[in-house]
């Protein structure tokens, strides 16, 4: 019933006039950047950090949570009419493109619709309940737990990124190196920053990410010189019966499925759609017909996707540590509106952290109602072409960079992280692992240098103390795995050359 | 050794050796007392090792060449670079417009009478966000 009594004391605080301003503003903008190529949710978001310092604190997070969101289900209508996903909605393309061939968009994109409100609601439902009980648990973390979870989360995100671990794991550890230009918190030495007194609070995480996300791809779609042709074809909106009745075992299914991967370290959208499809393939009814464009390989992927990223936020919010790249931002909007998520966030702001809850409920809503008989109206967004989008994504990478501190050098950075970013791109290197680490890194330090402290510069803590080895053993675990297959896979590539030879 | 494989461990070393060689420039303490340059060397001594275990990796992998296309990332950065610097020395309205038709050029369908509509519309926007939001840009 506690639950039930927190929900209403959250809808009450996000059912006033402003705050469904703007969780419907933080819908439709990231619906329309879902939609659009070149500015993913990660930049968007840390576009709009600058603008959430004159906004009231609630309405902020909302507006931004609800970017994170709507993004997810605007990327997953592009796949589906077009087969372009941008950031995210890479399952979707299978079956749902399969689905608008067969000459049944209309029927996608409410599958996907609907599917996306079921999953997001039970997410809720998991995460109003299960954001307590796990605040209570980090009540119990000290320096070394931290670090442990820490050092899990990196292996757990290098893990799911594309490319093998080590490309992963090495993104973190740049990552965590370029957070520590700056200023020592314990010692005041300046460390890496050339003497030059712009960096002596460290590099800015607007400019790392815009110069990572926006810059990288606009130059990357820029390269590519792709042709877009716009979707014209006719969208038949409403499903039979018998069709309806096939979304929701397929939907819930997904919504279990998206529900635990968001709040495992590491998990997020991107691998919850693929287990909810591998579930699908092998428990749905129409377990045949997925991959051809079934209504399941549609249903259960969006649910999953919606519920891992809302679920995403329970790490965040109960023990204040973001588990991907997106959580690490918010966790920046949160740090900046002057609020430390972590244990003691939902005592001492209840009214945010509720508030936040049903604000996602709200904008559940909001998406489905808008978005689902509106949809055709969103693809004519396709008609810009990106010779005249980019010049102004570009300008708002300049203002957004530059309105931080009203500071013109903060452009040569983001310049700077560009031209890194690109190389990281042409390198095929995910740059969202070093944005986990850059974010993460700070934290990492002090927690580690007050745990060494504590234990007089012994490891042996690490692995002493049961909650810390309990994170740590499958850290290493999957450590030795990845070595061993390593080493079987070398041995077998010099056995087949020698026979080649 | 055109090797996109190859070429991205020795980035990442590259990285690792940058950061590294410079913590021993700040104390580096002990163990139990640890100072400012500890951490920074641990974290790049790893990411070296990273880093090399890419290139070994990479000669089990097959060989892929490096795309990297320099007109269009030497655009945008130049763009970017003389946006800030305009910025600095008149005012953001010319750099504005500097920038737009700077980077339009990297576009492969250019021209002129609609990359002089986007900065208009462009600088219709800085000026009601200075006006209406009450940013402070520098406009004029």
């Amino acid at each position: 019933m506690e639950v039930l009594d927190n929900l209403a004391f959250g809808f009450s605080h996000a059912l006033t006039i402003n705050n469904l301003m703007f969780c419907a503003a933080g819908c439709i903008i990231g619906t329309l950047i879902g939609l659009l190529p070149g500015l993913g949710p990660l930049a968007t978001i840390s576009l709009l950090l600058p603008l959430t310092y004159s906004l009231p604190t609630g309405g902020a997070l909302i507006m931004l949570a609800g970017i994170y969101y709507g993004a997810q289900y605007g990327d997953n209508v592009s796949a589906i009419t077009m087969k372009i996903p941008h950031a995210a909605s890479i399952v979707a393309c299978i079956d749902g493109y399969q689905m608008t061939l067969k000459g049944k968009t209309g029927l996608a994109l409410f599958t996907a619709g609907v599917s996306s409100f079921i999953g997001g609601t039970v997410a809720i439902v998991v995460l109003a309940w299960l954001a307590p009980v796990l605040s209570k648990v980090a009540l119990l973390f000290g320096p070394t737990e931290y670090c442990s979870l820490v050092l899990l989360g990196f292996l757990s995100v290098s893990m799911v990124t594309t490319g093998s671990v080590l490309d992963g794991l090495g993104m973190c550890l740049v990552g965590v190196l370029l957070g520590q230009i700056g200023t020592d918190v314990y010692t005041g030495t300046q460390r890496f920053t050339m003497g030059m007194v712009s960096l002596y609070d460290g590099i800015g995480l607007v400019s790392v990410s815009l110069g990572c996300f926006g810059i990288a791809e606009i130059t990357k779609n820029l390269d590519n010189k792709e042709r877009r042709s716009p979707f014209n074809g006719a969208i038949k909106l409403m499903p039979t019966w018998p069709e309806f009745k096939r979304i929701i075992p397929s939907a819930l299914r997904g919504s279990v499925v998206g529900s635990i991967l968001g709040i495992m370290p590491g998990g997020g959208p991107v691998i919850a759609q693929f287990a909810a499809y591998a579930v699908d393939k092998k428990l749905s009814k129409y377990k045949d017909e997925i991959g051809q464009g079934a209504i399941e390989g549609v249903a259960g992927q969006a649910a999953a996707d919606e519920a891992a990223a809302r679920t995403s936020f329970i790490p965040l919010m109960s023990m204040g540590i973001p588990e991907n790249a997106v959580m690490a931002l918010m966790m920046a909007a949160f740090v900046i509106n002057g609020i430390q998520p972590g244990p003691n966030m939902i005592a001492q702001h209840p009214d945010l952290f509720w508030g936040l809850v049903a604000s996602m409920w709200i904008g559940n809503c909001f998406l489905l109602f808008l978005n689902v008989p509106m949809v055709r109206y969103w693809l004519s967004v396709f008609k810009i072409p990106y010779g005249a989008l980019f010049p102004g994504i570009l300008f708002f990478c300049c203002i957004g960079t530059y309105s931080v501190n009203s500071n013109v050098h903060d452009v040569y950075v983001t310049a700077i992280f560009g031209v890194l970013g690109y190389t990281f791109l042409r390198l095929k290197l995910d740059v969202a692992p070093l944005m986990l680490g850059f974010i993460l890194g700070p934290m990492l330090e002090e927690n580690f240098r007050r745990a060494l402290l504590i234990s007089r510069g012994s490891f042996a803590p690490f692995v002493t103390q049961p909650i810390s080895a309990a994170l740590l053993a499958p850290a290493a675990l999957f450590l030795l795995w990845q070595f061993f297959s390593f080493v079987r896979q070398s041995l077998r590539t010099i056995a087949a050359r020698r026979q080649a030879a | 050794m055109n090797n996109q494989n190859v070429l991205k461990g020795l980035f990442l070393a590259a990285i690792a050796l940058l950061f590294g060689l410079q913590a021993p420039n700040f104390s580096i303490g002990t163990l139990g007392k640890p100072g400012p340059g500890l951490f920074p060397l641990m974290v790049s001594g790893l990411l070296f090792f990273v880093g090399i275990g890419m290139v070994i990796k990479s000669w089990l992998l097959e060989a892929k060449p490096l795309d990297f296309h320099w007109r269009n990332v030497t655009l945008i950065t130049v763009s970017l670079v003389t946006f800030a610097v305009i910025t600095e020395y008149v005012n953001m309205l010319v750099a504005l417009v500097v920038m737009v038709f700077m980077s339009s050029l990297a576009s492969d369908d250019f021209s002129l009478s609609r990359t002089l509509k986007i900065a208009t519309v462009l600088a219709l926007i800085a000026i009601a966000m200075r006006v209406g939001l009450k940013f402070q840009l520098p406009l004029y």
